[in-house]
């Protein structure tokens, strides 16, 4: 019983291919043509989601740069040095900032309180990385130029 | 800057005729401690370096440019005045500043060239707004405890001639020397006729903290963490702001003569310069560097 489905099945199959072939045939030579439903298949079409607008990433640029020491326990390492260097020519106002440091008043530096402040809380000596007058990330003795270059990513 | 590679003898030891060093035997070591007052630091341990490590870190500084020497964007120009203890103290103010600003100028100092970086926030001060009141007779020098007085009790001026516009109120040639490019020449100006209010500008640029090395090594110590070390001998006063080497022996301190040229001491001269040298450690220092003397002076 299922060899009798089978045959029947190559048949119809084979009888179906042969008609396809002659319908094409024919539809180069200008003889009558099957329908394009017989011998064409409908392409699937993939909706396309809908464009949700994407709110822009907010890009924070980093303003300043200043590695807070204490002078007794060390100097700041060439290293460090170097790269504060680099970001000054890159335009970030990279500085290093001795603790007992004042200005002309006596006071500190009101460019430096913040970063102190941070420096203090967190041990020296410290990198403090700043956005205006925010400090956005304090990076704990930091020794190498790739820290430093890092932090201000 | 390579601190391995041998140094033209005739560079070494330079003995000139006297430009201003007054050794009347009182600059010593307690005097100078006293004469800065609350400015005066003993030698932080944490700057101490073996001396078996002095090549290692030579060699370090080499390779990030952070010798005191890198923080220097200028020769100054003294000849034939007597004022060399105010140029070697404005290389070791100026040098301290740089380095809390964070420049380095990779050659240091060059004869006839303006560094670019310059006009980042380096501030030309006037040796002669310390001479003035250190010799107000102009001629004969100062010595180095006088200079130093005056320095952290007042401060410097800014010299006429900066590197970039900063709108200072009080300001004045820097020497009545040769000058240079990057420094301004002028007539002698007593203390009397610098410009009315002149304090006001001067105390922002006041040494805060000054090292007092209590030995040669500790004097070593110092410059090959950046610091100037300004000395005096023969007759001259220098800032040794450079170390150079002979594999790993330590051979000769450079300096940044205030006549447009490097020279250098030997061993034997650091041995016996030592004594009575001091590191400016810290300067004033702005609330805002475009701004260095307050926005108002």
């Amino acid at each position: 019983m299922n060899s009798q489905r089978f045959s029947d099945t190559i048949v119809w199959s084979l009888l179906l291919l042969s008609t396809m072939f002659l319908a094409n045939v024919a539809g180069h030579r200008g003889w009558p043509v099957i329908p394009t439903w017989l011998t064409t298949t409908t392409p699937v079409v993939t909706p396309v989601p809908p464009v949700v607008p994407v709110a822009p990433v907010p890009t924070v640029k980093v303003t300043a740069a200043v590695y807070v020491y204490e002078k007794d326990e060390g100097s700041v390492p060439a290293p460090v040095l170097a790269a504060i260097s680099v970001l000054n020519g890159q335009g970030i106002l990279a500085t290093t900032f001795e603790r007992n440091t004042v200005n002309g008043a006596g006071k500190t530096p009101t460019q430096y309180v913040a970063a102190l402040e941070a420096a203090e809380r967190t041990g020296l000596p410290c990198l403090i990385i700043m956005v205006g007058g925010t400090v956005t990330k304090i990076v704990k003795a930091p020794r190498t130029a790739a820290e430093v270059m890092e932090a201000v990513k | 800057m390579n601190s391995f590679i041998p140094i033209d003898p005739a560079l070494i030891d330079v003995t000139l005729a006297p430009s201003g060093y007054l050794d009347d035997g009182g600059n010593t070591d307690d005097v100078l401690r006293d004469v800065c007052g609350a400015a005066s630091r003993e030698f932080p341990r944490g700057l101490h370096i073996e001396p078996r490590d002095w090549a290692a870190k030579a060699r370090e500084n080499d390779k990030h440019k952070t010798w005191p020497a890198n923080y220097l964007d200028r020769y100054t120009n003294q000849s034939p005045s007597h004022e060399c203890t105010c140029h070697s103290l404005r290389a070791n103010a100026e040098a301290a500043r740089n380095r809390q600003r964070g420049i380095i100028f990779t050659d240091g100092p060059k004869a006839n060239f303006r560094y670019e970086d310059s006009k980042l926030a380096s501030v030309w001060l006037a040796p002669n707004s310390i001479y003035a009141e250190a010799n107000p007779r102009q001629f004969g020098g100062a010595n180095v405890r006088q200079v130093l007085e005056i320095a952290c009790r007042r401060g410097f001026l800014p010299e006429t001639k900066q590197p970039r516009e900063y709108g200072f109120k009080h300001a004045i040639p820097g020497t009545t020397g040769k000058g240079g490019i990057n420094q301004a020449s002028g007539p002698w100006l007593p203390l009397s006729q610098f410009p009315a209010g002149w304090g006001e500008t001067a105390k922002h640029f006041k040494p805060l903290e000054v090292i007092f090395p209590a030995s040669f090594e500790q004097a070593i110590c110092l410059i090959l963490h950046g610091y100037v070390v300004s000395v005096g001998r023969n007759g001259h006063a220098v800032p040794w702001d450079g170390l150079t080497f002979d594999g790993d022996d330590l051979e000769n301190t450079g300096y940044s003569d205030s006549y447009d040229v490097r020279r250098y001491d030997s061993l034997r001269t650091i041995k016996s310069a030592w004594q009575g040298s001091f590191a400016i450690a810290s300067m004033t220092t702005p609330d805002d560097w475009s701004h260095p003397a307050g926005v108002v002076a």
